[in-house]
């Protein structure tokens, strides 16, 4: 599904630059998505991960999400064997939905893990992305099924899903880089 | 008939047609994930590239045909300037009432989704909500005034006895969960209507920080799966002193059933307008962009129709305009691909068929020409072996055609005056006036004519003897003349030279026979008589007695030449050396005042000849060369003998040349006829006999004046034997008397 998505995007942004949308540009605020920290602990026999995590949307998502249009976020993690001269072997790849989406009547921000299924309010929109933000205890691995001798690194990012937005919303979010929101991978060493 | 070409345009429908019900499947889909539909919203992206590049595919379909048909206008290939013509009519009136559409769609799509919001409603639905949010508050205030009270319950209560009395308050306050938080946010005790849930809905940290500086909460949460519930969530201080805990009770309170549907159901026509009001601009942009695509798609479409419409319109006459021009370059074998059944499907049938019958008439056309040529042939070859002359002239007297024996006859290359006036031929070559002269108003003669006509050149006497026609086509008209001449000069010689035999056969034998008599009876008159004469009658006998005996013996030399000329013995063939007969000969003439040179080929073999009779002639020739030169004090006469090279020395020729006075006018082409002489003396049969010597050799003689002085007698002799040559024999002498 990302990987179709992805394609799609890439063909959009094509065809906006074919017709010389200038949205494209870099947007004047300091909106974007930033994995802080991140770190594995071993617990038992699997690795766990936490990560903290900054959600610093745009105005434009900030007020689609409280004209309550709900905002998908995609948490990927790789587990890989980095090599010099071949690309990196992928030993696992994860992904981590977590919606947010606006409660007019008890006037909550309700987060949910898609994955879990785990439902959290807030009566504060801050709270509720800083809450979001906070990864802690997510399994990631099973010790015996990373190689012995080789180096095994993490990578994560964390990005928006333009495609849960609503499908009149879409066109535009993939030109724009309001809504084009994901962080960079951030890397660390697991072993 | 021939096979029929046809024109396929599946190859080029089938793959449009397949990519237009593409991009329309596709801008279904796309219209329905506009609206948001769950079963192609996650299409949606995927359909706007595959539409886009659909309609890129369109724009370079439509590039490469304006391409082509502008190089074919440009280049001025048959029917593109009509093509250009049908292509811009069906853009314009398929592009005008399309954008028409595309102007009142946009109108309406703007008003229409405009319509959908009301400031009106708006404001109910946010009048609902607060409505909702107010009732819901009161239930939230009896729920704080009732668990104010049940909380005391738990005022330093013991951890173990914590669990039952939350059961109990659960029970009497009708909470659907109640949970007690120690230290850290730890987990007392739990109670829930739930007996499968053992873990309770926690707060958020701020609730609970909240509650902890001495305050409660209270709030409405929604809940998975269970709707919107009352959350209450109360300080419960216990202990004293340094033992002092600070626990927190939480609660979660139903609201009530009929309460809680309205309720989420205003939440959610609330959230679903304020969506869609947040998007009404987005929708906007994307219905614009959908029925912009869909207006590209038909434009496209209809471009791509047009060119392919016109196309295949023009097809036939293009077609038809590259096989006229085929046929007026030659070729009709051209047959062109069959257009349909309509009227440029006939027309291009019709055109199949002419260049069929052409081709069969020009097949036709082209045996009855080789057919023709063949005949001509034939004629060409007929003529070219004919012994006669023949020559055509047209209405106009203009030579048309002429046979190889006519450039012999009258020794002229006739193919330098086909196409032109009969007269150049008097102009170019004189002797041929006479010729010409007769032939011209002979031509003009309706009827057959025949006329004998002779020419005078340096190469003689010629008699031609013409005959001639006009010819008269079938509607009777008389157009060209076809006029036959032979040269029967040696016809005519042959008669001339069997009359002569016969004039000497018949002298000698009607006259010579009496001539005895006559001069016995003379010489007998003169014996008889002598004696009884007186002497002057005596003289007077004497004289006429000898008179008669002299011209008896003259007659009979004449009879006796005569008698040799007709006389045709067997000739007595024997290896003969021409050159030495020739040097005994001439030293026979050796006198004085002449000098005899002899010029004698000492290739010349030997030849089979009667000794005799060649004898004879050298003889005659010499003769007839010294009487030439008669009254000319240094004589002289020239021999030779030469050896034809040019016919691989099947001839021996003999040249007698001396430098007299040349032969009369007089005898011009009569040389070698009897009595043709302009000599007072001899018997005028000298040349005739080598005529006839000569020809009975098989060889050929002719006689001519040279320019300068004198005449020149030229004999070829064939060689019978192929014999090798003399080695002996070839010698340059001058014969002269010096005494």
């Amino acid at each position: 599904m990302h990987k179709t998505t992805g394609l799609a995007a890439v063909g959009i942004l094509f065809l906006a630059l074919l017709a010389g949308n200038s949205s494209l540009l870099p947007a004047a605020s300091d909106a974007g998505l930033k994995v802080y920290s991140a770190s594995t602990v071993m617990k038992g026999d699997t690795y766990f991960m936490d990560a903290q995590l900054g959600y610093n949307l745009s105005q434009a998502a900030l007020d689609a999400l409280d004209s309550g249009v709900p905002l998908t976020f995609e948490l990927e993690v790789d587990i890989y064997t980095p090599r010099k001269w071949l690309w990196n072997k992928t030993l696992l790849r994860s992904s981590h939905r977590y919606q947010v989406v606006y409660h007019a009547l008890s006037q909550q921000y309700i987060v949910t893990n898609i994955n879990s299924g785990i439902q959290n309010n807030y009566s504060r929109r801050n709270t509720a992305l800083l809450s979001m933000g906070r990864i802690n205890d997510v399994p990631l691995v099973e010790q015996k099924a990373l190689p012995e001798s080789d180096a095994v690194m993490v990578r994560l990012r964390v990005s928006l899903l333009i495609d849960a937005l609503p499908s009149p919303m879409r066109p535009w979010a993939y030109i724009n880089s309001d809504w084009l929101l994901a962080s960079e991978w951030f890397k660390w060493e697991l072993k | 008939m021939g096979t029929q070409v046809t024109r396929s345009w599946a190859g080029v429908i089938s793959p449009m047609a397949g990519l237009l019900l593409i991009l329309l499947a596709s801008f279904y889909v796309l219209s329905n994930a506009t609206e948001n539909a769950a079963r192609f919203s996650n299409l949606y992206g995927w359909m706007l590239l595959i539409n886009l590049a659909g309609l890129l595919i369109l724009v370079g379909m439509i590039g490469v045909n304006l391409y082509k048909l502008v190089s074919q206008y440009r280049a001025g290939v048959a029917g593109s300037r009509l093509t250009v013509r049908l292509v811009v009519v069906f853009v314009v009136l398929s592009v005008l009432p399309v954008s028409i559409v595309y102007y009142f769609s946009l109108q309406f799509l703007q008003r229409g989704v405009d319509s959908w919001f009301d400031v009106r409603i708006e404001r109910s639905l946010e009048d609902a909500l607060q409505l909702s949010q107010v009732s819901l508050d009161l239930r939230q205030r009896e729920l704080v005034k009732q668990m104010s009270g049940a909380v005391r319950a738990l005022v330093d209560v013991s951890e173990s006895n914590a669990g039952l009395t939350l059961s109990d308050m659960l029970e009497r306050t009708g909470a659907v969960e109640l949970s007690l938080l120690g230290k850290n946010n730890r987990i007392i005790a739990f109670s829930s209507a739930d007996a499968s849930k053992v873990v309770p809905h926690r707060s958020n940290e701020d609730v609970l920080m909240q509650v902890r500086q001495g305050s409660y909460y209270v709030g409405l949460e929604p809940v998975k799966d269970t709707g919107i519930h009352v959350r209450l969530v109360f300080s419960v201080p216990t202990g004293s002193g340094a033992n002092t805990e600070q626990r927190i009770l939480q609660a979660l309170f139903p609201i009530d059933q009929r309460i809680s549907t309205l309720a989420d159901s205003v939440q959610e026509y609330f959230t679903v307008y304020k969506k869609l009001n947040y998007l009404r601009g987005q929708l906007k942009n994307s219905f614009l962009l959908t029925l912009s695509m869909v207006l590209l798609l038909s434009l496209f479409s209809a471009v791509w129709v047009a060119f392919f419409s016109a196309q295949r319109l023009m097809a036939p006459v293009r077609d038809l305009a590259e096989g006229t021009q085929a046929v007026a370059d030659g070729n009709y074998d051209k047959q062109l691909p069959v257009a349909g059944n309509n009227e440029l499907g006939f027309l291009v049938q019709s055109f199949n068929d002419m260049t069929r019958r052409i081709g069969q008439a020009r097949s036709q056309a082209q045996e009855s020409e080789q057919q023709v040529e063949s005949q001509r042939a034939y004629l060409e070859a007929i003529l070219g072996n004919l012994s006669s002359g023949v020559i055509t002239l047209d209405h106009e007297l203009f030579i048309r055609t002429a046979n190889p024996v006519a450039d012999k006859i009258l020794g002229l290359d006739f193919q330098d005056y086909i196409g032109r006036p009969v007269d150049d031929i008097a102009q170019a070559h004189g002797p041929l006036k006479r010729f010409v002269d007769i032939i011209k108003p002979a031509s003009e003669r309706p009827e057959q004519w025949q006329e004998e006509i002779i020419l005078f050149s340096q190469a003689g006497r010629k008699v031609l003897m013409c005959r001639g026609t006009t010819l008269v086509d079938e509607a009777g008209a008389s157009g060209d003349h076809v006029i036959v001449f032979d040269d029967i000069t040696t016809l005519v010689q042959a008669q001339r030279d069997a009359a002569w035999g016969e004039v000497a056969r018949r002298l000698a034998h009607e006259i010579k026979n009496p001539l005895t008599p006559i001069q016995l009876s003379a010489e007998r008159l003169q014996f008889k008589l002598q004696n009884r004469v007186n002497d002057e009658d005596g003289k007077i006998l004497s004289r006429s007695t000898e008179t008669i005996v002299n011209q008896v013996e003259a007659m009979k030399e004449m009879v006796n030449a005569f008698t040799d000329y007709a006389r045709a013995p067997a000739i007595d063939l024997q290896p003969v050396d021409l050159n030495k007969l020739i040097y005994e000969i001439t030293e026979m003439y050796k006198m004085p005042a002449l000098y005899i040179h002899c010029q004698l080929d000492n290739r010349t073999p030997i030849i089979q000849a009667d000794g005799t009779r060649l004898r004879q002639l050298l003889h005659n020739l010499l003769k007839n060369a010294l009487e030439a030169m008669s009254g000319i004090e240094n004589r002289k006469i020239d021999v030779m003998t030469r050896c034809m090279d040019e016919s691989g020395c099947r001839f021996v020729e003999l040249t007698i040349r001396d430098y007299g006075h040349g032969f009369s006018e007089q005898v011009m082409g009569h040389y070698f006829e009897p009595y043709m002489t302009t000599k007072s003396k001899g018997t005028g049969l000298g040349l005739a006999i080598v005529k006839k010597i000569v020809e009975e050799h098989g060889g050929m003689v002719t006689a001519e004046n040279l320019p300068d002085q004198g005449a020149v007698i030229t004999i070829r002799l064939p060689v019978v034997t192929a014999k090798t040559e003399n080695p002996v024999r070839g010698q340059s002498a001058d014969i002269k008397d010096n005494s």
